[in-house]
C-alpha cells in the first residue's frame, strides 16, 4: 500500500497571512533583519524632538480653544 | 515638560477621553509620549528643522480641532491617526513646493545645525554630523514609498498592519518595501565603504 506523507505548510507566505503582527525578524529575511538590527543604533541617533517653544504653542492653542 | 505619574499609566485612548472631558493636562502627556516619533517622522521627510516644527504644530492643531469637534473615531489608535494627519500635511507641503522655485544651499550644509553650541570638540562634532548626514542622505535617496515605510516602522514604531492601512497597500507590500529599503541602504553603505 502506498503511503502518502501529509504535512502542514509552515512557509513564510502562510505565516504572513496568519500572523500579520509578528515581529520583524520573522517577517523580513534573516540577512536583511540582521542588517536592520545592526543599523538600529545608527538610525536611533537621528531621532529628534521638537523645541519646547513648539510644545508650549500647542498647549497654549489648546487652552484658548 | 513634566506630567503627573498617574497619567503615564493611562492608555492613549483613556487620555483622549480625559481630554474630551476637559482635562487639559493630558495633552502634555500625549505630546511627551509621542513627540519624538511624530517629529522625527516629519523631519526625515522634509529635511528642515523649522518646517518640521511648523508641520508638527499644524498637525496638533488639527488634532485639537478634530477632538474638540467630536469627530475623532475612538476605534482608531491615536498615534497612527496623528501620523496620518502629519503625513498628509507633508504631502500638501510638497505639492505646494512643486509650484514654487526651490532655493537650496550650494553644498547642502546644515548651517543652523553648525551653530548649535555644545561641549564636544569641533572635530568630534563634525565627524558626528557627517555620519548622521550620510545616513540621512542615504534615507533620502530611497524611493519615497520605501522611505515612508522605514520611517513609519522605525521612528513612528507603527506595525506593518498600521503602515499598510495608512499607505493604503497590503501588509505584504509594506513588508516588501521595508525589505527593499533595508536592502538598498545596505548597498549604499557598501558603495560608500568602497569609495
Amino acid at each position: 500500500m502506498l503511503m502518502i506523507k501529509t504535512f502542514t505548510s509552515n512557509s513564510s507566505v502562510n505565516h504572513l497571512h496568519q500572523q500579520p503582527e509578528s515581529c520583524d525578524s520573522e517577517l523580513i529575511e534573516e540577512s536583511v533583519s540582521a542588517f536592520y538590527e545592526s543599523l538600529k543604533p545608527e538610525l536611533n541617533k537621528l531621532i529628534r524632538n521638537p523645541s519646547e517653544e513648539a510644545i508650549q504653542r500647542i498647549l497654549a492653542y489648546s487652552q484658548r480653544k | 515638560m513634566k506630567t503627573p505619574m498617574k497619567l503615564q499609566l493611562n492608555s492613549d485612548q483613556d487620555l483622549v477621553k480625559l481630554y474630551l472631558n476637559g482635562d487639559e493636562s493630558v495633552l502634555e502627556e500625549l505630546l511627551r509620549r509621542h513627540k519624538s516619533k511624530i517629529y522625527t517622522s516629519i523631519y526625515l521627510l522634509v529635511k528642515d528643522q523649522y518646517l518640521a516644527e511648523d508641520i508638527f504644530q499644524d498637525a496638533f492643531i488639527k488634532v485639537i480641532n478634530t477632538l474638540r469637534s467630536g469627530r475623532y473615531n475612538e476605534e482608531g489608535k491615536f498615534l497612527p491617526w496623528v501620523l496620518r494627519i502629519a503625513h498628509n500635511l507633508v504631502i500638501d507641503y510638497f505639492r505646494k513646493e512643486r509650484r514654487t522655485p526651490v532655493i537650496t544651499s550650494s553644498d547642502g550644509t546644515d548651517v543652523l545645525g553648525m551653530l548649535q553650541l555644545n561641549e564636544e570638540s569641533a572635530e568630534d562634532r563634525l565627524l558626528r554630523e557627517q555620519t548622521h548626514a550620510d545616513l540621512r542622505t542615504m534615507i533620502h535617496l530611497l524611493p519615497d514609498e520605501q522611505k515612508e515605510v522605514l520611517i513609519m516602522r522605525h521612528y513612528a514604531d507603527l506595525s506593518f498592519k498600521e503602515i499598510a492601512d495608512l499607505t493604503e497597500v497590503s501588509i505584504n507590500t509594506a513588508l516588501g518595501r521595508m525589505r527593499y529599503a533595508l536592502s538598498n541602504l545596505r548597498k549604499m553603505m557598501k558603495v560608500k565603504e568602497v569609495t
